[in-house]
């Protein structure tokens, strides 16, 4: 299936470089900005800690991160809270859509599926055609923070970047497998694309009210957002082996329960 | 031995029954059509045929094996869809070598059908017309050599003169040994191409006949002009229709058996008359009503 798989990454890459280039710019944008703000970095700290502690939990920052004070403590405010995942989420739901019920709404699974390949090994090269066009994104979106913080003179970290990257590639895949996996059970892009941004929308919600109130703080657990603790991994160089865990089943079980069904549907 | 083998085949869609309990085989070598109006259920069985939906009930088995897996038959299967859908930014030429790669065969024949089919394989799909991408999804569906080629209405936007050109194709393939069936709306290319017809209606198989056969058996035109020209009510039999009337005579459409026609014209003065077998349209409308 390697053809197939090929081509399918090379209709890709323009969608590819396009993301690539919005993540590129914005990370340029602030490795450019933190150094003309870091002078004031102590004031603005103060002037964050006096916002309430739940409402900094509500989008990950934890109430002692100084963040001002470094360029990773800027990143996590500026760029990780929602800027980010925003642009995973955008990617991950236009490859998964199209990777079965995109086809499907198209037509171009019946071309696909008159050759001699089995159901299997078509969907398994659509999967791996996401996760490559995804690893590529969060590699060079990611892998570009420590490049440009440099480049502007900023002191950046070293290995809590590598965490960052595999927290990081978890959770877009992550997204991307339920994504999948609806898309096998979907005729239309629309339907999933409609189902997956109506989820990130649901988990980010219980996200901010989890960490806002705290009579709810127990239904953090249903939310990728939650496990996805960029500010562990930067500032404490800690990967949780729960969000770990956590990833690897929904990307696992996602990916599996889509293959089962898409196996014997009707197309 | 039966290439295609649909025994009791029942296809649901929720409650609507698109197919309801056909059984029918296609021999190796023949060239059969399947005929039958918009929403007959002709697609859904050429669907079922090739895999990509479930029968609800009954049984479809290609080339007499139920132990090899599907799609390891298709290798031998060549398949044109009623409905083109080809990848949009994709060439033709990056169609043909994806089919090549795929079912590792070399694109010789693929150049050779494209070249018949004056098809230009630089350009990309989108700038395509109808009928140059019904050419490519042909040159797809044959450029493997495949022992069982299934086509839903083929010359869909093609010219006549392209139209004749697959026509010759697959009568050289059927010399060839290849299994054809096709389904069509058009009624002439399959007398002319086709061994057999099969006839779907409201999901259910009307007709399994030779082409010559019903159309032999089953209708005539009557041109009659007499010297004194009765009235129409002498054609009071069940099998006899007056489809128009002329000065001096009737042009009759005549079912099953001409003789009581003739014997009724018998007893008239006529001056003259013509008798010809119906076309296979009009036999197929008789299906229809």
């Amino acid at each position: 299936m390697y053809p197939l798989y090929k081509k399918l990454i090379k209709k890709r890459l323009k969608q590819l470089s396009l993301f690539v280039a919005i993540s590129l710019f914005m990370v340029w944008v602030y490795a450019w900005m933190y150094p003309q703000i870091a002078g004031s970095a102590q004031q603005l700290d103060d002037m964050m800690q006096a916002f309430p502690q739940e409402f900094l939990k509500a989008f990950n920052i934890e109430s002692t991160t100084a963040i001002f004070s470094s360029f990773e403590g800027f990143l996590t405010s500026e760029y990780f809270s929602f800027m980010w995942p925003l642009l995973v989420i955008i990617l991950a739901v236009s490859l998964g859509s199209r990777s079965v019920a995109g086809e499907i709404e198209d037509g171009t699974m019946q071309v696909l599926l008159a050759q001699p390949i089995s159901r299997t090994k078509l969907y398994f090269t659509r999967v791996f055609e996401g996760l490559t066009i995804l690893t590529l994104f969060v590699g060079t979106s990611i892998g570009s923070i420590p490049l440009f913080g440099h480049l502007f003179g900023s002191d950046v970290k070293g290995i809590e970047y590598v965490l960052l990257m595999v927290l990081s590639l978890l959770f877009a895949y992550s997204i991307y497998a339920v994504t999948v996996l609806i898309s096998a059970f979907a005729r239309t892009r629309g339907i999933v694309s409609g189902s997956i941004f109506a989820l990130m929308v649901c988990m980010y919600l219980i996200n901010v009210v989890s960490g806002s109130l705290s009579n709810f703080e127990y239904i953090k657990y249903a939310s990728f957002f939650n496990y996805y603790d960029y500010s562990g991994v930067l500032f404490d160089n800690h990967l949780s082996i729960k969000a770990v865990v956590i990833f690897v089943a929904a990307i696992v079980g996602s990916i599996t329960i889509g293959w089962r069904h898409f196996k014997s549907r009707d197309v | 031995m039966a290439v295609i083998k649909v025994a009791n085949l029942v296809k649901k869609f929720g409650h609507v029954t698109a197919v309801n309990d056909i059984s029918f085989t296609v021999d190796k070598g023949e060239i059969v059509g399947f005929l039958g109006p918009n929403g007959a259920g002709k697609t859904t069985t050429i669907r079922t045929i090739m895999g990509f939906l479930n029968p609800t009930q009954g049984e479809v088995v290609v080339f007499d094996d139920t132990h090899t897996p599907s799609h390891e038959l298709r290798d031998k299967i060549g398949f044109l869809s009623g409905e083109i859908h080809l990848y949009e930014d994709w060439s033709v030429r990056e169609h043909l070598e994806l089919i090549a790669h795929i079912r590792n065969i070399s694109t010789s024949y693929a150049r050779e059908l494209s070249h018949r089919f004056t098809l230009d394989t630089k350009r990309k799909v989108k700038q395509l017309s109808s009928g140059n991408k019904q050419k490519l999804a042909i040159t797809m569906a044959l450029m493997h050599r495949p022992e069982l080629v299934i086509l839903d209405e083929p010359t869909n936007g093609l010219d006549p003169l392209l139209q004749n050109s697959l026509y010759e194709l697959l009568h050289e393939l059927a010399q060839e040994g290849t299994t054809i069936f096709m389904s069509s709306h058009n009624l002439s290319e399959v007398e002319r191409v086709c061994d057999r017809v099969i006839i779907i209606k409201q999901g259910k198989i009307v007709a399994n006949e030779h082409v010559g056969e019903i159309a032999e058996k089953r209708m005539y035109k009557i041109d009659v002009s007499f010297d004194q020209k009765p009235s129409s009510e002498i054609f009071n039999l069940d099998t006899i229709e007056v489809i128009s009337e002329t000065e001096t005579g009737f042009l009759l459409r005549v079912s099953g058996n001409v003789q009581p026609a003739l014997n009724l014209l018998s007893k008239q003065l006529i001056a003259d008359i013509q008798i010809s077998h119906a076309n296979l349209e009009e036999v197929f409308l008789e299906y229809y009503k």
